[in-house]
């Protein structure tokens, strides 16, 4: 009876290794969200496009938000190829008056993201393009913040 | 010992003395020719060549002037023709306010003409349902931020890294024949890495009329153009890389190992050649 014993036992630790290296593989795998904010100064914000991408493809889009701001509260548009990839063009408008829209530092839009990694994913965030209500380009400044898990 | 003439015909030559006698008389005795028999003759000359003469074109200035001015225009396009494939072209439907590129301000800028009533160009129904309306300005936004028509990502240092490897670039290469309008020469995808390459390696076969672009990868990712290595490690490279894309479609796993060690081993390789090579 001792093998027997002996072989429970074994066949124990065998399982639980197995058990213990699935949860490490779950635990590499991990979601993400990222607040994309402008800052368009003094200026009324009625549009803009930006590209969003994971430097090091360690992260892929898994979704796209809207922003705070009511003008810009829809989710943006941006191509559904992008989902599962690494990169994203994101872009939103709003027609309403100059009034309706925001000025400074506003998140326009959230990206969530799938982390396949343990390490922290790098992200580069390009603006090609934001305008006036009157479609003038305007100069503005994108920040990305990435969400702290609650 | 006299000297034996080797040219007996140079005796037969010498005129006979009474004819030399004659030339000389007449030397002394020169005749008076009357200038009006030079006159008379000199008009009768005048009167008889242009007849034997052809009909020669008169030098035009004009004429060469606008040859001057046809060649420089030729030069010019065939310059423009031949040296900036990219020329300027028409602007596209969707870009509504014609700054040359179809962006979500094309989109807003349709928006706004819709909403404010303005004039609506009946070329901006996209979507090709007998209206202009906010399926239009859907269409247009789609267009704007579709990533196969974006514009490639920036060069990063980090792309000549061997993890930079795992970037593919998909190469197409338009060769534009004289009067035979343009042909793409072949789809070649390249490691990213292999980019660096391309300045000492670009042959000059294709140096001369090449333009290059670049579409999206089967990963999604677009990057710029890489660069064409040498022959052997290009036909390397197209066997590896169409194995890639079957393993792409098959099997993320296998890509993100493909381009994690097998690209970065090439890559390495490569280096160690080339650094070979050049020592």
């Amino acid at each position: 009876m001792n093998w027997l014993r002996s072989m429970l036992v074994l066949l124990a630790a065998l399982l639980g290794t197995l058990l213990a290296r699935t949860a490490v593989t779950d635990q590499s795998v991990r979601f993400q969200a990222v607040d994309i904010f402008i800052d368009s100064k003094e200026t009324p914000l009625a549009a803009y496009q930006l590209e969003f991408s994971s430097r090091n493809g360690d992260a892929k889009v898994v979704g796209v938000e809207g922003g705070e701001h009511p003008a810009f509260k829809e989710a943006p548009f941006y191509d559904p190829k992008a989902i599962q990839h690494e990169r994203v063009i994101i872009g939103a408008f709003n027609t309403t008056s100059g009034g309706h829209l925001p000025k400074g530092k506003t998140r326009v839009a959230t990206i969530h993201l799938q982390i396949t990694r343990e390490r922290n994913p790098d992200y580069a965030l390009k603006v090609e393009t934001a305008a006036t209500l009157e479609g003038r380009k305007i100069v503005v400044e994108t920040t990305y913040v990435e969400r702290k898990p609650e | 010992m006299p000297e034996q003439n080797q040219h007996p015909e140079e005796e037969s030559l010498q005129a006979p003395e009474k004819l030399v006698e004659a030339l000389n008389r007449l030397q002394k005795e020169r005749l008076f020719v009357p200038p009006m028999m030079d006159q008379a003759v000199l008009r009768e000359a005048r009167r008889h060549l242009p007849r034997l003469e052809r009909p020669q074109a008169r030098w035009k200035p004009w004429l060469s002037w606008a040859a001057m001015a046809a060649c420089l225009a030729l030069a010019v396009w065939m310059g423009e023709r031949f040296s900036s494939p990219t020329r300027a072209r028409p602007f596209a439907l969707e870009d509504i306010n014609h700054d040359g590129l179809v962006d979500i301000l094309d989109a807003f800028a349709l928006a706004r003409r819709i909403e404010t009533g303005g004039t609506l160009d009946p070329r901006w129904d996209i979507n090709g349902d007998g209206r202009v309306d906010r399926s239009d300005v859907d269409a247009i936004a789609a267009r704007a931020v579709n990533l196969a028509q974006a514009t490639p990502a920036p060069k990063r240092s980090a792309d000549l890294s061997p993890h930079g490897a795992g970037a593919i670039s998909v190469w197409r290469t338009e060769v534009r024949a004289p009067f035979c309008g343009k042909g793409v020469l072949g789809v070649n995808v390249l490691p990213a890495s292999w980019r660096y390459l391309f300045s000492a390696h670009r042959s000059a076969e294709l140096h001369s009329a090449v333009s290059q672009s670049c579409t999206l990868p089967t990963a999604g990712i677009r990057r710029r153009a890489g660069p064409i290595p040498r022959s052997a490690d290009f036909k390397s490279a197209i066997r590896q890389i169409e194995n890639l894309r079957y393993k792409t479609s098959a099997r993320g796993t296998e890509n993100r190992l493909f381009c994690e060690q097998v690209l970065p081993a090439m890559w390495r390789q490569h280096a160690s050649e080339d650094r070979g090579n050049h020592s």
